[in-house]
């Protein structure tokens, strides 16, 4: 493993002035406590206070020293002077050096004293020191960790923890959100952009990148030689990123690394849970899809418990009534027929719903000619209405739209039946269609009684039949709306619906165009 | 005239029924298959002038049946689907079905179908395709030795590609052609652009059709192909 720097990461208090001046105080202290000493005893020896005392107040001199200056090198200065003068003041002979057998031992005592009150002292103002730093870590961390929780995606995590490391440590930083072998420029966010990026960005880099983000350890191997510290984004063993850091120029301090890989756990943990929150919501919006569909499943089926009665009485009673005048017969098997058609076009909406993939609500489109479109929804609907009369008219340029043919055709004759539906018999339906910017836009026109008023707030929702209403079979509004408005939405497209001032209803739907100008039909056909 | 004799595959037998009692009516002989290789053994053993194919057979898939017919015979083959998905129908098409009908289907429909089959076929032995010199349905007329095609009575300049468009679906009038079908026959069997077939048959119903919007020579199968009528309602 690497040998981290121990850095003072702490705030010195004496550091914040010059050296020079700070050397220049603790002197001071220095002299100023041995000459008060020295003062001091001079006195009690006068006051014949015994050697002993005084000696034991020389000791408290250095001692005191060593606990106020932040080095070892004014404990011993204060040890040897005090040793000095104790000889010259205290010792006999008095105002000179006596240099007796008890000069070495006074200097060792006082040596040792010194050293180990600077070392207690140095140790206490670190530990001191730490404990300061480790709180504003601690808060620095709170606050993250609040923020974290409050971002509402990915992207505001990595941005948010980017900052944050590349303002604590102060050096360029990259979160990879992706695998980073051969990963687009969406895959990373990169703090000081432009400057750093060369050293992020390079094959050998993103290679061990990759290899931490594989393996959600960081890479020991290359330790040593590389410009960068990864740190992989683990949370029970699923790799939700890697952050590298720059360390090019100098290596990583302990205490930023152990910032760097406390806030690498709480980023997993963020993550992960965005994630859980994010498959929570998935669950919650297939289970409303879930609701949906059996609403739709039990409305319908209660939609056909109606027409399947009437077909199934209707044919008892031509089995069983022999004697039934000819024309009764021949109403029946009307109301078999009709009713019967009514079913197919049921059956066929209910299909084409299957059709829409269930997940993603999304279609398989082709190229198709929009006016063959109409023609052949208008030619089904003419066959079923051979009493109708539909007019069409298309633009001069042929409009080809990607759709599904299929879907498309569907929601055609489910709004020109409805139009012939609320119309009187025979009365002249309109079908249109347009280019209106990028998008190819169908009208169904009617000149019938309109839609009514209570319909219109939620025209395109499923009206049921319920319970206390009776089934109307020759009715359109049923869930061919609801099934017109899923298929346009699921191309794309918008559809509506509204009374004309002249009379009628209007229904519209717009479908995007491939391309602006791809529509248009050539000059020449292709010989 | 002898009736014609149609083989009916179908394993429902309230469709069966029906089918007997409106085929019956309009004097057609009918013969019974209802799995896939009753269907094959009949079609040897008794030479249909017609068959109609329900694909949703019990034993295999009905465009199995459908290609080991095609084998050995050439005899018209309507096939029955209950599915609404194009892709079969091409597929069926192209592998050599005269034509299909989509259940639940109108009788009416049905018998067109039928007649349709049955008189191409009838034109196909009598070698009545090559002698024909030229074509007519409604107001639609064309000129095969002239190569002229007109519109009641007024000429249509049509180009050398939609004059071919229009001759081929005019030949197989009734029945309807795919895409791919029309590409190899214009084009040439590398070209596959559907976008080029349709854009052709912009400009052709803009020529030849009335109401472009509302054409009435030829009709579009929706993400199938083109069928020219032949004969008006």
């Amino acid at each position: 493993m690497k040998q981290y720097v121990r850095e003072k990461m702490y705030a010195d208090p004496w550091e914040d002035s010059p050296k020079w001046r700070s050397t220049l105080i603790h002197t001071a202290k220095m002299c100023g406590i041995i000459l008060f000493t020295i003062v001091f005893t001079e006195l009690l020896r006068h006051a014949q206070v015994g050697l002993q005392s005084l000696l034991m107040i020389y000791l408290l001199s250095v001692q005191i020293v060593s606990f106020v200056t932040p080095k070892y090198v004014y404990g011993i200065l204060a040890a040897l002077i005090c040793t000095f003068s104790f000889d010259f003041f205290v010792s006999e002979p008095q105002l000179a050096f006596s240099f007796t057998i008890g000069f070495p031992i006074t200097l060792f005592t006082m040596l040792v004293v010194t050293f180990i009150t600077s070392t207690l002292t140095v140790q206490l103002r670190y530990q001191a020191a730490l404990a300061v730093e480790r709180e504003r870590r601690a808060e620095l961390l709170a606050e993250i960790n609040q923020a974290l929780l409050a971002a509402r995606d990915v992207d505001a995590i990595v941005r948010l923890v980017s900052g944050y490391l590349a303002a604590q440590i102060g050096r360029p930083v990259i979160f990879y959100t992706k695998d980073p072998k051969n990963c687009g420029r969406d895959a990373y966010v990169l703090t000081r952009d432009d400057e750093s990026a060369g050293v992020f960005l390079t094959e050998t880099e993103k290679k061990r990148a990759h290899r931490v983000y594989k393996s959600g350890i960081p890479d020991a191997l290359d330790e040593f030689d590389s410009d960068v510290h990864y740190e992989a984004v683990v949370s029970r063993g699923t790799v939700f990123g890697v952050i590298g850091i720059e360390c090019k120029a100098k290596p990583l301090a302990f205490t930023s690394l152990i910032f760097l890989q406390v806030l690498v756990k709480q980023v997993a943990m963020a993550l992960e849970l965005l994630y859980l929150s994010d498959e929570k919501n998935n669950l919650k919006i297939s289970a409303e899809k879930e609701k949906m569909r059996s609403n739709l499943l039990r409305s319908i089926s209660h939609d056909l418990r109606t027409p399947l009665t009437s077909i199934l009485g209707a044919s008892a009673a031509i089995l069983e009534e022999r004697d039934m005048p000819e024309e009764m017969r021949y109403n029946l098997v009307t109301d078999i027929q009709e009713t019967t058609q009514w079913l197919i076009r049921m059956v066929e909406n209910i299909l084409t719903v299957t059709r829409i993939s269930k997940e993603v609500m999304e279609v398989h489109k082709t190229l198709e000619a929009a006016e063959e479109l109409i023609s052949q929804a208008v030619s089904i609907v003419r066959a079923r209405f051979p009493q109708c009369h539909i007019h069409v008219r298309i633009p001069d340029e042929l409009l080809l739209v990607p759709m599904d043919g299929t879907l498309i055709s569907q929601v055609l004759i489910n709004l020109l039946e409805n139009a012939i539906k609320n119309s009187e018999e025979g009365a002249l339906v309109l079908v249109n269609l347009k280019k209106q910017d990028d998008y190819a836009r169908f009208e169904v026109i009617d000149h019938g009684s309109g839609i009514s008023a209570h319909l219109m707030d939620n025209l395109f929702e499923i009206h049921t039949q319920g319970e206390d209403a009776t089934i109307d079979v020759s009715s359109g509004i049923g869930i061919g709306l609801s099934i017109c408005q899923t298929i346009v939405q699921a191309h794309g497209g918008s559809i509506e619906g509204h009374n004309r001032e002249e009379g009628g209803a209007k229904f519209s739907f717009m479908l995007p165009l491939a391309e602006a100008g791809d529509g248009m039909i050539p000059d020449e056909a292709h010989d | 005239m002898t009736k014609a004799k149609i083989l009916v595959v179908e394993d429902e037998r309230v469709i069966r029924n029906f089918l007997d009692a409106i085929l019956t009516a309009h004097d057609y002989q009918i013969l019974y298959a209802t799995t896939g290789k009753e269907a094959v053994t009949i079609t040897a053993s008794h030479i249909p002038d017609l068959i109609l194919l329900d694909l949703g057979l019990p034993d295999v898939d009905g465009e199995l049946v459908l290609q080991k017919i095609r084998e050995w015979s050439d005899v018209p083959i309507i096939v029955v689907s209950a599915r609404q998905d194009e892709a079969q129908k091409v597929s069926c098409l192209d592998a050599g079905a005269d034509d299909y009908v989509t259940k639940p289907f109108g009788n009416s429909e049905l018998l067109a179908r039928i007649r349709t089959s049955l008189r191409r076929r009838a034109m196909i032995q009598d070698n009545r395709f090559l002698q024909a010199s030229s074509f007519a349905v409604g107001g639609l007329t064309i000129d095969y030795a002239k190569r002229q095609v007109a519109v009641d009575g007024a000429a249509v300049h049509l180009t050398p590609i939609e004059y071919k468009i229009v001759v081929l679906l005019s030949k197989n009038a009734g029945m309807v052609l795919t895409y791919d079908c029309i590409i190899r026959e214009i084009w040439g069997p590398f070209a596959s652009d559907n976008q080029l077939v349709r854009v052709n048959m912009a400009n052709i119903r803009r020529k030849i059709e009335p109401n472009p919007a509302d054409p009435r020579y030829i009709l579009t199968e929706v993400g199938v192909g083109y069928r020219m009528i032949d004969c008006v309602k």
